[in-house]
């Protein structure tokens, strides 16, 4: 199953995905799709490995850094190609997407000079290619989660390049959410369902901790 | 009436217009709407606009609109609070003004990248 996660910042949304990656993955390893903002931060990565390892205790993560589309693309052709571990099983039991607001402002901002590259940036035809190669991504596991943040409701006017930004990751939230099988927004720890049916999501710790309103 | 709030860009109108069907001709843009277009049209949207030009102090009365409209709004208030006043009033303006449609709605929906989720 496909599972989006949507929430506000600090809202619990991250550690929700990772549990229920892991719930998915049903032993095998998560691969874990990172996309960081600061990529300059290697203290972060770091942190962020040693924390996932320490909280799961038993699932194994192996961590991918994707900063662009092509990035993307370079992965899910690799698993493609060997998508089987030499056991036979499949190497990845789910795919941690986390999280797709930090990929949209790399694959926007990251690479085009700022800000005169940005001028003719389309955010319906971008949506499209980005939905398109996120979704590769997280079809290299048979289960996958993806999370992302919750930015649309300050109510500000924004400049014109930030109000492109929100367009593009909302059209390409849009796009993913319509294709995945479930969807929940996390409010402060508690995963409230928008999409799919409560004994579809993932148990965890023993509960099918989703709410219904 | 029935209102649909959301964020920004997550097709609170697009989710209306496949819900309760409705054309160009039957849905009014409250940012540039007149009066009399409000009052007449089946769904009214970007209420937000309207607040932002017409609060005063945090507060704005709502345009006539149709007992059975279909009335989208901005979610808002969510981020940092803003420095400027004006900001900060019409965040003000625009809450208070969707709890009072919250109140007097037959139903409220929410809407998170298209996905929209029924909360009365």
């Amino acid at each position: 199953m496909k599972l989006f996660v949507t929430g506000g910042s600090a809202s619990g949304k991250s550690e929700y995905a990772g549990k229920a990656a892991e719930t998915l993955s049903g032993g095998l390893p998560v691969l874990y799709i990172a996309t960081l903002a600061d990529r300059s931060s290697e203290s972060v990565k770091r942190v962020m490995r040693h924390e996932m390892l320490r909280k799961s205790g038993r699932t194994e993560y192996v961590i991918a850094e994707c900063f662009s589309a092509d990035d993307l693309c370079r992965i899910a052709e690799r698993e493609a190609a060997g998508s089987m571990a030499e056991s036979g099983r499949p190497r990845f039991g789910a795919v941690l997407f986390d999280s797709l607001d930090g990929f949209t402002a790399d694959e926007m901002f990251g690479t085009a000079p700022f800000p005169s590259g940005l001028e003719n940036f389309d955010p319906e035809v971008s949506a499209e290619r980005t939905s398109d190669a996120v979704l590769r991504t997280l079809n290299i596991a048979e289960h996958a989660v993806i999370v992302t943040d919750d930015i649309f409701r300050g109510g500000s006017e924004y400049g014109e390049l930030t109000e492109k930004y929100m367009k593009y990751t909302a059209l390409t939230g849009r796009r993913l959410a319509d294709m995945c099988d479930a969807a929940a927004e996390v409010i402060y720890g508690v995963p409230v369902i928008l999409k799919g049916r409560q004994d579809e999501f993932p148990e965890i710790d023993g509960d099918n901790a989703v709410t219904l309103y | 009436m029935k209102f649909i709030t959301g964020g920004a860009f997550q097709g609170k109108l697009e989710y209306a217009e496949k819900k309760y069907g409705a054309d160009d001709d039957s849905s009014a843009d409250a940012a540039v709407s007149s009066a009399e277009q409000m009052a007449a049209a089946k769904i009214v949207y970007n209420l937000q606009d309207y607040i932002r030009e017409h609060q005063s102090g945090g507060q704005c009365a709502l345009p006539v609109m149709r007992p059975d409209a279909i009335v989208i709004c901005d979610e808002v208030g969510s981020g940092v609070i803003p420095v400027e006043k004006s900001e900060r009033e019409f965040r003000e303006a625009a809450g208070r003004a969707c709890c009072e449609l919250a109140r007097n709605a037959e139903s409220v929906e929410i809407v998170r990248f298209g996905l929209a989720r029924r909360i009365k």
